[in-house]
């Protein structure tokens, strides 16, 4: 299990944003609330899939659970659409799209 | 998703259930939130409806003895997780990874919503990305979890006993316990603010031998018992 894009890597403002042309946007990989997966289960795929820290992973996790979706990795849309079909195999409900 | 810490007390066994309080109708409140599109399960009233899903009861008849008074659950011993399953135990995971199986053996039913939740939209707003993702990944999606279910199958014994797994083999049940419990958990209308003990109970007092009792309390045994595989597998009992 690779480390993927940080999420540290997403763009912090929107100025740069509002000038990148559409290729240059970056793919990201949303992971959406629901109401079976467990929180554990969810913070342990976090870790196994993306090899974050237990803090990182937990993190993610609260934001899907309180916000109802999080962004859990970003970068080429290949890699992003690999990261979603993972988590699909993991039971979590993942989408991409482009920021 | 679903609470980290309830129940916390010993959980009865999934089979016995006595008739509790009055009826009230089940009134699933709230539907998942920021559910991308997805309108197709965000009809709990009709994903309430039994559709062939562990709707006998399991084999207390054949065993002769009734379940012990407390769920046996996974702990770690060493490197694996190791669980004592009574037979009804073991029936009610048969009976479940039998129905996962079928659910998504043939080419799934997109019409299903319990289908819809096991393969969820990548692109749910662009149908044509979404055709030609599925296109090419979706068959070993299928595969992946059709050999899971049967991992599970392969691990079980008729009678019940121990089972004793390997970190490996621990992941493929966590992953195959998914998604029997959003199969599942998407055929009972399932959502954040369900409380499983208060729907057992509303329907018990409709119906006590109804498939939805025994569906919900299947559902309650298998979340305890994924709960207490994660926390055996990642060291947190």
């Amino acid at each position: 299990m690779g480390d993927v894009a940080d999420t540290q890597t997403l763009p912090t403002t929107t100025t740069d944003v509002a000038e990148e042309s559409d290729v240059d946007r970056v793919w990201v990989t949303i992971v959406w609330n629901d109401p079976v997966n467990l929180m554990s289960y969810v913070t342990w795929v976090f870790q196994k899939l993306f090899g974050y820290s237990r803090e990182k992973a937990e993190k993610l996790m609260l934001d899907v659970h309180y916000k109802g979706k999080a962004v859990v990795s970003s970068g080429a849309r290949e890699r992003m659409e690999y990261d979603a079909t993972r988590l699909h195999g993991y039971g979590l409900w993942a989408t991409v799209e482009q920021q | 998703m679903a609470s980290p810490t309830e129940p916390s007390e010993p959980v009865t066994p999934p089979e016995p259930v006595e008739p509790v309080g009055a009826a009230k109708p089940a009134e699933p409140a709230g539907q998942v939130e920021s559910a991308p599109g997805d309108a197709e399960s965000a009809a709990p009233g009709e994903a309430a409806e039994p559709t062939g899903w562990v709707e006998s009861a399991p084999g207390d008849a054949e065993s002769g003895e009734p379940a012990g008074p407390v769920m046996m659950l996974f702990r770690r011993e060493g490197d694996e997780c190791v669980a004592r399953l009574t037979p009804q135990e073991a029936q009610i995971l048969r009976q479940s990874m039998a129905s996962l199986a079928a659910l998504i053996v043939d080419v799934p039913d997109r019409s299903d919503p319990a289908v819809g939740r096991l393969f969820p939209d990548v692109y749910p707003d662009d149908p044509v990305q979404q055709a030609e993702f599925r296109r090419l990944t979706e068959g070993e999606l299928r595969a992946a979890k059709l050999t899971q279910a049967h991992g599970v199958l392969a691990d079980l014994v008729e009678a019940g006993g121990e089972v004793r797994l390997s970190p490996e083999r621990a992941e493929l049940w966590l992953r195959a316990l998914t998604d029997v419990r959003l199969a599942l958990g998407t055929r009972l209308g399932v959502t954040d603010d369900t409380d499983i003990e208060a729907e057992i109970d509303a329907a018990v007092g409709r119906d006590p031998e109804s498939p939805r009792v025994l569906q919900l309390t299947v559902y309650q045994y298998l979340t305890t018992l994924q709960r207490s595989l994660v926390d055996a597998l990642i060291g947190d009992e």
